[in-house]
C-alpha cells in the first residue's frame, strides 16, 4: 500500500515538474520575442475605441483618491473614456471624497460618474449595475487599490485592436506597490511576478490561454451582455468569467506592457482570508467546469480545466502525501535512535525513496528558477535580497498554500453539503 | 517480479531528461538576464 502511495506521489511530482518546464519554456520564448519589440505609443488615437472604466469601491476611503487620480491621468483620449466609480454600500467617506475630487477644476469636464449603490451582489453586483449605464465598446475594470501606469489602458486597447473579433478580453500585469513593506509582502510580490511573468506568459505563448486577473483588464461590453454580466454568486468572479469567455470561442489576450500597481496584504490574517476566498473560488470554478473535460468543447477549455484541477486538487494532494511520508520518516528515524524496535510504516523497496527526494529537488530548483527568471524581466527586481527570498519562500510562504488549500477545501465542502452561502471577504487596505 | 526492475530505470531516464531540460532553462535565463542588464545598464555607476 505504502509503495503504491509513493509511486503515485513520485509520478504526480514528475507531472508537476513537466508542467513547470513546459510553461517556463513558453515564458522564455515569449520574453525573448518581447524584448525585441519596441514600445510604440501612437500619436493619433482617433481610431481607438470608447472605453468605460469601472472601479467598484466598498469602504475604500484610504486608497480611492489615488486610484481615481491615476485613472483620470491615463494617456487615452479624454472623450473616449467614461469613468464610473461605484461607491458600493459605503459607510465611510468614499463617496464624499470622490465628490470633492470631481469638483476640482482639472476634472470638472470629464465623463466621471459616482454611483452610490446600496444593492447586493458585492463586486459582481457593482460591476453589473455600472455596466447598465456604461457607454463604452469595451469595459475596463480596476480594483479600488489600483494604480495603473500612464499607458496601461492604451496598451490594453492596442492589443484588443490587433484581433478585435477574436479577443473577448485583454489583461495586463499587476505589480505589488508595497513589496518592500515586510517579509509577507515581499513573498507575495515574488508570487505575483512569477505568476504574471512565467505562468501567464507561458500559457499565452504556447496555448493562447489567459485568465482575467480581477483588475487591469478590458472586456467587450457586448460579450459581457451575452454572458449575462458578472455572477453575484461567484466567489472569484474573474476566474468564473474567464471560463465563460473561453466557452464562447473568444480568447483572453495578454498585453504585457499594460501594468498597474496594487496593494498586497501586509498582515498574515488578511492574507489568509483573501487567499482562502480565492482558493474556494477556484475550487468552485473547477467543480462547475469539470464537465468540459467530457463534452465537445475545444481543447483549450479542457486544458484550462486540467490546469486548474491539477493545481488545486491533484498536485496539492500529491504534495501533502509526500510531505507526510517525508516527515513521518524523519520522526521515525529519530525515534529509532532511542528505540530500534520501532520501524517506520513507510518502508520502501530498493532506492525508490531516493527518486522521490530527487523529484522534490527538481521541483524546488525549478521553483527558484522560475521566480528568478520572472525577476530578471522586471527592472529593479533581480537583486540579492529577492534571490535569497526566493530560496527561503519555498519552505515558509509556499507551505501556507497547503494550509489554505486544505482549509478552503473543507470550507467549500461544508458550504455545498449544508447549503451555507459563501461569504465574500473584502481585502483590508493599508494606509 | 518486483516493480523496481522497471520503475527505477524509468526514474533514472525521467530524472535525467528533467535535469537536462532544467540546465537548458537555467542557461537561457542567465542569457536573458545578461541581455536585459546590458540593455538597461542596470545598477551600474556612471563615472
Amino acid at each position: 500500500m505504502s509503495d503504491a502511495i509513493l509511486l503515485i506521489s513520485i509520478m504526480s511530482i514528475w507531472i508537476a515538474v513537466f508542467e513547470s518546464i513546459v510553461i517556463m519554456w513558453g515564458a522564455i520564448r515569449f520574453m525573448f520575442k518581447q524584448n525585441k519589440i519596441p514600445m510604440v505609443i501612437p500619436e493619433n488615437m482617433d481610431h481607438f475605441p470608447k472605453v468605460t472604466v469601472i472601479v467598484p469601491a466598498h469602504n475604500e476611503e484610504i486608497v480611492i483618491m489615488s486610484t481615481v487620480e491615476h485613472i483620470l491621468k491615463l494617456n487615452y483620449p479624454q472623450e473616449k473614456v467614461q469613468i464610473i466609480i461605484v461607491a458600493d454600500n459605503c459607510s465611510d467617506n468614499t463617496a464624499s471624497r470622490l465628490r470633492a475630487l470631481k469638483e476640482q477644476p482639472a476634472y470638472r469636464d470629464r465623463d466621471f460618474t459616482i454611483m452610490e449603490r446600496t444593492g447586493s451582489g458585492g463586486k459582481s453586483g457593482a460591476l453589473n449595475d455600472a455596466m447598465v449605464i456604461s457607454k463604452g465598446e469595451w469595459l475596463c475594470v480596476y480594483d479600488a487599490d489600483a494604480a495603473p501606469e500612464k499607458n496601461a489602458l492604451l496598451f490594453l486597447t492596442q492589443k484588443a485592436m490587433e484581433q478585435p473579433e477574436k479577443y473577448g478580453a485583454v489583461f495586463g500585469r499587476n505589480k505589488a506597490r508595497n513589496r518592500s513593506q515586510n517579509f509577507l509582502s515581499g513573498c507575495i510580490n515574488l508570487e505575483l511576478v512569477t505568476i504574471q511573468r512565467v505562468h501567464h506568459t507561458g500559457m499565452w505563448e504556447l496555448f493562447g490561454l489567459g485568465t482575467i486577473p480581477g483588475t487591469n483588464f478590458i472586456v467587450r461590453k457586448d460579450l459581457m451582455e451575452e454572458i449575462g454580466g458578472w455572477d453575484p454568486q461567484a466567489i472569484t468572479e474573474d476566474t468564473a468569467i474567464s471560463f465563460e469567455i473561453l466557452t464562447r470561442g473568444k480568447l483572453i489576450a495578454l498585453a504585457p506592457q499594460a501594468e498597474a500597481y496594487q496593494q498586497e496584504p501586509e498582515l498574515l490574517s488578511v492574507y489568509m482570508k483573501q487567499r482562502e476566498r480565492w482558493s474556494k473560488g477556484n475550487y468552485s470554478v473547477v467543480m462547475d467546469n469539470i464537465h468540459h473535460l467530457f463534452d465537445k468543447t475545444s481543447w483549450r477549455i479542457k486544458l484550462h480545466v486540467m490546469y486548474y484541477a491539477a493545481s488545486y486538487f491533484w498536485f496539492m494532494i500529491a504534495i501533502i502525501v509526500s510531505d507526510i511520508i517525508f516527515l513521518a520518516n524523519i520522526v521515525y528515524q529519530i525515534i529509532e535512535l532511542f528505540n530500534p524496535a520501532v520501524i517506520s510504516p513507510f518502508q520502501f523497496v530498493g532506492d525508490v525513496y531516493v527518486y522521490l527526494v530527487i523529484g522534490w529537488a527538481l521541483m524546488y530548483y525549478i521553483y527558484v528558477l522560475q521566480i528568478n527568471m520572472a525577476l530578471a524581466t522586471d527592472i529593479g527586481q533581480s537583486n540579492t535580497r529577492n534571490f535569497i527570498l526566493s530560496c527561503v519562500s519555498y519552505f515558509t510562504y509556499s507551505q501556507l498554500f497547503l494550509i489554505i488549500s486544505v482549509k478552503a477545501f473543507f470550507s467549500i465542502s461544508y458550504d455545498r453539503i449544508t447549503g451555507r452561502e459563501s461569504k465574500w471577504y473584502k481585502t483590508k487596505r493599508f494606509g | 517480479m518486483e516493480y523496481t526492475s522497471w520503475f527505477i530505470p524509468l526514474c533514472i531516464v525521467i530524472s535525467s531528461l528533467f535535469g537536462i531540460a532544467i540546465i537548458i532553462l537555467t542557461i537561457m535565463t542567465l542569457v536573458f538576464r545578461a541581455n536585459v542588464n546590458r540593455k538597461y545598464d542596470r545598477g551600474k555607476n556612471h563615472v
